[in-house]
């Protein structure tokens, strides 16, 4: 194992340590209620089963697994003894049974990111999470190690039992009552009230449990150097994706709840039945979804259709659309931009210069200073790429980012529409600043003369030939040394508040900071 | 308990709930989906025509009047809709291997040298290619490549001649001619309606499939865009 990943591994055996240590007294402290075990390993079957066959309740919602409902209702119902048994057991069952297909091809990868290419981790996060105890750790390159991966099983199934442990003490502390017991006939109203308060109290702990362990897990899983360096940056960026999976699983964890709370009164009214019945039919709309999620992926293929257009007609882009996408996507997320600009900030970033295949490519790589005309030509290309993104309906919320890249804070930039600072998107303001930024630590400059660097020679037309006239070397593209780190920050702060948003910049500075980068002044 | 009862409320609710849920994913997955996916896919591929056409001409719309006339064309003659389909995919892409050539030569407004031209006309070889890379653009590629040919095996890029070229290739070259003679090149002036449709008319036998010229010159009559 390598070194890097030491901190991960000790966290996820103290996690199961914890787990262990923990269970024991809170089956003691807290009410159980008897179950048959006929009944039990029923249940334990039809929650192995969920935890085997993820569904997706929605274009907008992760995958998930029924498995949780399941296990309110038998909280909610039978008290802690038999849920901890059920949870974490369905879990290694399904784990074992699903060894090779469900869990390891299934779950753990995220086929939509690595197809595209357009990777990142919120992504990854949106796809894997919502069961926050498989992890994203699990995926690839340690699904050879047969350690590793038992020690996943236990870990996850740890980390479920823990949630169940959290909840189940905030249930029963707070007076909820064993709806399955025979005491329950005589609860009377306020009883009632505690009790739907004590299991709301209940599965809010549940989620948050399961976003704090998963968010520490993963800030240690990534190594980062720049968040693991001191004790606060790692703090910082546990937060960050704490919230980040509870932004992304919110709305699923209210749905699967919803559903555990219908499935606990259909349990109570018709018994067994209800389970059969309410799993048959949603399993039923298990394709049809599956489906939408291709349609998903149509819409990411054509984005990168599109953006390898642009790369087949100017290869030079090829790294600076990859970077400026990536920078785009950090700065949303630094500036807490809405989740949905988050996603989409990738896709712009790849797109923002789509409108130059209409600039033609004398121009595109011209040696030395542009005549008007050119000029001209070449500040029609936001809206020339706009006009071609607004082709696609789910990509009309980046129209404008696109259309306005290269839009100054204070008004002047184009296109020339008279719109300024405040008119202006944000998003289009972030995709500026990265692109600006891109370009001036970039090595390629096409705005110094075409020089040979094998001979030296240098043609007195001002032309820029793809093999030197003199030594026959062929050569295509005019390099120099890129600004250092702090001459480009300084140009980006010197520009706010005139070129660049004061705003972007500062989260810019900011972003930098954190990544160890040492800025002067 | 109550044995006299006999309707069970909450079983009744559950069943009718799990039947609704059925109908309705059935419906999503068997009409709402695949007419989304559908529109999704042509969305994208007006999206493709358009950067291509930024390139290429600098105008937008070129590509939808072709496939407009060519499934109009298509459907005049009777050919199924799957077929109609694959055709206005194939005729929106046409020019999609234009991403590889210079824009320099596309708009070149004096005649072109023999190099130049079989640059140029290596636009529908290199467009068949790009299609052929996409899973749901793949069947398009052979619409693609010969959109070029010619009745008389004149055309390119495989000189095919008569019924050798695809119907459907056929139908797309009367529809692009006849767009490209109605719409401003750097290289000549746009013609009106009627007298592209008579040069059109002219190269039947010759230049296009008569049958096909007949049934594209029936539109435009029916459009109102040439007399009878």
């Amino acid at each position: 194992m390598q070194q890097q990943y030491r901190a991960y591994r000790i966290f996820r055996i103290v996690i199961i340590g914890l787990c262990v240590t923990m269970a024991i007294p809170t089956v003691m402290i807290c009410q159980s209620t008897h179950v048959p075990w006929s009944q039990l390993l029923f249940l334990i079957a039809i929650a192995t089963l969920c935890e085997l066959a993820p569904v997706a309740l929605g274009a907008n919602y992760a995958e998930v697994t029924l498995t949780l409902p399941l296990v309110i209702m038998v909280m909610l119902v039978y008290g802690t003894l038999p849920v901890i048994i059920l949870g974490p057991s369905a879990f290694i069952l399904a784990s074992a049974l699903g060894w090779s297909s469900a869990l390891l091809s299934h779950r753990f990868t995220v086929p939509s990111t690595q197809r595209t290419g357009l990777s990142s981790r919120l992504r990854a996060l949106i796809f894997n999470v919502i069961l926050a105890w498989v992890g994203r750790p699990w995926v690839g390159r340690h699904s050879g190690s047969f350690g590793w991966v038992i020690l996943s099983v236990l870990y996850n199934a740890s980390h479920l039992c823990l949630n169940i442990v959290f909840a189940s003490l905030v249930y029963t502390l707070a007076g909820g009552a064993l709806l399955g017991s025979p005491a329950i006939s005589e609860l009377r109203t306020l009883g009632w009230v505690q009790t739907i308060a004590a299991a709301v109290a209940a599965m809010t702990v549940f989620f948050a449990s399961d976003a704090g362990i998963y968010g520490v897990a993963t800030a240690l899983y990534e190594s980062l150097p720049a968040y693991t360096r001191t004790l606060g940056g790692f703090v910082l960026r546990c937060q960050m994706l704490f919230r980040q999976t509870i932004a992304s699983v919110y709305k699923s964890d209210v749905v699967l709840t919803v559903l555990g709370a219908v499935l606990t009164f259909l349990y109570l009214r018709i018994g067994t039945t209800a389970v059969i019945v309410l799993f048959g039919s949603l399993y039923m709309i298990r394709d049809a979804i599956r489906q939408t999620f291709q349609q998903i992926q149509t819409y990411r293929d054509t984005v990168t259709t599109l953006g390898t257009y642009m790369q087949r007609y100017h290869p030079y882009t090829r790294g600076h659309l990859k970077r400026v996408a990536d920078l785009s996507e950090r700065l949303a997320k630094e500036l807490r931009l809405p989740l949905e600009s988050v996603m989409m900030m990738p896709d712009a970033g790849m797109l923002h210069d789509i409108g130059k295949v209409g600039v033609s490519e004398d121009i595109l790589d011209k040696v030395g200073k542009l005549t008007d005309d050119e000029w001209t030509v070449i500040k029609q290309h936001p809206v020339k790429g706009a006009e071609i993104v607004s082709h696609l309906p789910f990509l009309d919320k980046i129209v404008d980012w696109v259309k306005y890249h290269h839009k100054w804070a204070d008004g002047t930039g184009y296109p020339d529409d008279g719109k300024k600072d405040g008119q202006i998107p944000i998003e289009a303001t972030i995709i500026a600043v990265a692109d600006a930024f891109d370009a001036m630590t970039d090595d390629r400059d096409l705005s110094v003369d075409w020089q040979c660097d094998t001979c030296g020679h240098r043609p007195d037309d001002g032309g820029r030939p793809e093999f030197c006239p003199q030594c026959g070397v062929e050569k295509k593209r005019v390099y120099r040394e890129p600004l250092s780190l702090n001459d480009a920050i300084d140009q980006l702060r010197r520009g706010a508040g005139s070129q660049f948003s004061p705003r972007v910049v500062k989260a810019f500075l900011r972003m930098l900071e954190r990544d160890g980068v040492h800025i002067d002044g | 308990m109550d044995n006299h009862i006999v309707v069970d409320l909450p079983a009744i609710v559950a069943i009718i709930a799990a039947a609704m849920i059925t109908i309705g994913s059935a419906y999503w997955s068997r009409m709402a989906l695949p007419r989304q996916i559908d529109q999704a896919y042509r969305a994208s591929l007006h999206a493709l025509a358009a950067a291509v056409e930024t390139k290429d001409s600098g105008t937008v719309g070129h590509a939808r009047r072709v496939a407009d006339y060519s499934v109009a064309i298509g459907r005049e003659l009777g050919l199924s809709p799957a077929e109609l389909q694959r055709i206005e995919h194939a005729a929106l892409l046409r020019d999609i291997g234009k991403v590889n050539i210079p824009h320099s030569l596309l708009n070149k407004s004096e005649a072109l040298t023999e190099e130049e031209f079989d640059i140029i006309k290596s636009h529908s070889k290199i467009g068949a290619d790009i299609a052929s890379q996409t899973p749901f653009l793949a069947r398009c590629a052979d619409i693609i490549t010969h959109h070029h040919e010619r009745w008389d095996g004149s055309g390119y890029p495989a000189a095919l001649q008569g019924e050798d070229i695809p119907l459907s290739a056929r139908i797309v070259a009367v529809a692009n001619d006849y767009d490209a003679m109605t719409s401003d090149r750097p290289y000549h002036k746009a013609l009106r309606g009627p007298a592209a449709a008579r040069i059109i008319r002219e190269g039947a036998a010759e230049a296009y499939d008569p049958a096909v010229v007949d049934m594209f010159l029936r539109i435009l009559e029916k459009e109102g865009t040439i007399l009878t």
